[in-house]
């Protein structure tokens, strides 16, 4: 058994992510992607943070806030990589414009990594989209 | 002794002393034809340690 490096996006369509609409105006998880088994995820300080947050009818505002947060399996700890402003991570082209993460970590299976808001409004999961770039070193046959 | 045998005497192991260390330099500078094994990289290393903790 070996062990294989691949490049990898975690976006709203992951299998391993869990999606919420969060809680107006209280700073709660709008994503959570879990580790799965047998797997570890590099974040690297180039890696790309986006979101696009709309609630039913417009986007989020830009000074609502935003965290990048990794946590144990059991919720007892938790460790935040990025807090900052919405408008900071809305870019997801312009390599001048997006938020590299500029944090190195391991993050091991069963581990999250979520991103927190505090919108002003309840967002609808349907209209909002994520990317989180890493590595995934994986066990393979 | 002669002045002059004991100037060739001290010439003739100059001369050795210049032919050997030639030698050792040349030797030294041999680049080795073997392949350095692969070492893994910190990241590979901690990676590797935390599947098999699993």
């Amino acid at each position: 058994m070996g062990v294989k490096k691949m490049e990898m996006t975690i976006d709203q369509n992951d299998p391993n992510v869990t999606l919420s609409t969060g809680t107006a105006k209280v700073m709660t998880d709008i994503l959570v992607y879990k580790v799965p088994r047998h797997t570890v995820i590099e974040l690297r300080p180039e890696d790309i943070l986006s979101a696009y947050l709309k609630d039913a009818g417009s986007e989020c505002l830009a000074t609502d806030g935003v965290q990048l947060v990794i946590r144990d399996p059991n919720n007892l700890s938790q460790e935040v990589l990025f807090s900052g402003q919405y408008a900071l991570i809305k870019e997801f082209q312009d390599k001048t414009k997006v938020k590299n993460l500029g944090a190195s970590r391991l993050i091991k299976s069963d581990y999250q990594i979520a991103l927190m808001a505090k919108a002003t409004t309840v967002l609808v999961v349907a209209n909002c989209y994520y990317q989180l770039t890493c590595a995934r070193w994986a066990e393979v046959l | 002794m002669d002045i002059w045998k004991l100037l060739n005497v001290a010439a003739a192991i100059g001369v050795l002393w210049l032919v050997m260390d030639k030698m050792k330099e040349k030797k030294a500078s041999t680049p080795s034809t073997a392949t350095p094994a692969k070492t893994p990289t910190t990241t590979e290393a901690q990676v590797a340690a935390m599947l098999a903790a699993e």
